[in-house]
């Protein structure tokens, strides 16, 4: 009996993934889209643990929450990490997204790309590329071996010995140091220049 | 699905259903901290943003209704106040955390100082918190 129970259940349950052989994060989508099945495959492990206990219900209870808690949690760092290292750490490439603003100092060790706001000092180490997209701000100081503006940059800009670049939307006031420079066509800058090998 | 937390066994999934979430939420957050980077000062947000701490933040880190933040792994983060409607915390905080909707501590989440949730809080067996938590004090709605 007690070996019957899981087994119809298995064949109930076939349609669904079994919880133990998918892990869980991978079902998200559906289960977030339907509550009654994350339900259902929740119910499976208990349902077959509920025999060995089978006059205590609390128990039961308790040996389902723990799997189901686990399994998320591994889910949950699984995904994060696997997200989070890729795109930050190794490709090294960092945006500011529009709509953000920052008021401060930031130092980063990546390629920054800013398309919101920035009032303070941004400097970048090593060989970085900073690049102001249209519509991104950077109020105050800009310390990059590499910088690419084509929004808007207020202040001083120190990329000595590197490349500065303006895009045909770029507007810049302020000062510049810079090794070698290029500007399309549009651009409007109106700083104070100096050549620094 | 009931959302009071009481009740154990739908409690299971509604906790599940809001890890869910949680993940889709976090699937499209930009790194505004990369690992190595520093930042200190105040950043704020006026539209529905996700983003994602890897490195060092000093200061305040307030974002706007629908705003979300991942504290990822290794980031240690000084904050005089830190605001969204989601945070999802598995670095180290030392400051205020005040997540709107759902705060969640990843088991390697370590949290030191006033913590304040809105609505749900899931704390994952190995995180630590010393310090204050406040969240609402009657089942809501």
């Amino acid at each position: 009996m007690q070996m019957n129970t899981p087994n119809l259940l298995a064949v109930d349950e076939s349609p669904f993934p079994a919880p133990s052989a998918v892990p869980h994060f991978l079902t998200a989508q559906a289960v977030s889209e339907s509550a009654s099945m994350s339900d259902k495959s929740d119910e499976f492990p208990r349902l077959q643990a509920a025999p060995a206990h089978s006059t205590a219900l609390p128990p039961a209870a308790a040996v389902r929450e723990l799997p189901v808690r686990t399994l998320n949690l591994q889910a949950g760092t699984g995904v994060a990490q696997k997200a989070a290292t890729p795109a930050a750490a190794e490709a090294a490439v960092c945006t500011f997204p529009a709509g953000l603003s920052f008021e401060g100092d930031a130092t980063l060790p990546c390629d920054f790309a800013v398309m919101g706001s920035i009032k303070g000092k941004v400097a970048l180490t090593g060989q970085s590329k900073l690049v102001i997209a249209a519509g991104g701000k950077v109020e105050g100081e800009i310390v990059a071996k590499s910088i690419s503006i084509d929004g808007e940059a207020n202040g001083k800009i120190d990329a000595s010995g590197g490349l500065v670049s303006f895009g045909e939307n770029a507007r810049c006031t302020g000062s510049i140091q810079y090794g070698r420079m290029s500007m399309a066509e549009g651009a409007e800058v109106e700083a104070t220049m100096k050549k620094v090998a | 699905m009931t959302t009071n937390p009481h009740i154990s066994s739908p409690a299971a999934a509604a906790i599940a259903g809001m890890r869910m979430i949680d993940e889709a939420t976090f699937k499209a957050a930009t790194t505004v901290v990369p690992k190595g980077a520093k930042l200190e000062g105040a950043m704020s947000a006026s539209s529905d943003l996700a983003l994602r701490i890897e490195g060092e933040f000093k200061g305040k880190l307030i974002l706007a209704t629908g705003g979300a933040i991942h504290i990822g792994p290794g980031s240690v983060v000084d904050c005089e106040a830190m605001e969204a409607d989601i945070i999802y915390v598995q670095g180290t905080i030392k400051g205020s955390v005040h997540a709107r909707k759902s705060l969640e501590l990843g088991p390697s989440s370590r949290i030191k100082g006033n913590v304040r949730y809105d609505d749900r809080l899931d704390v994952h067996s190995g995180a630590r918190v010393s310090g204050s938590i406040k969240g609402p004090e009657v089942d809501g709605e």
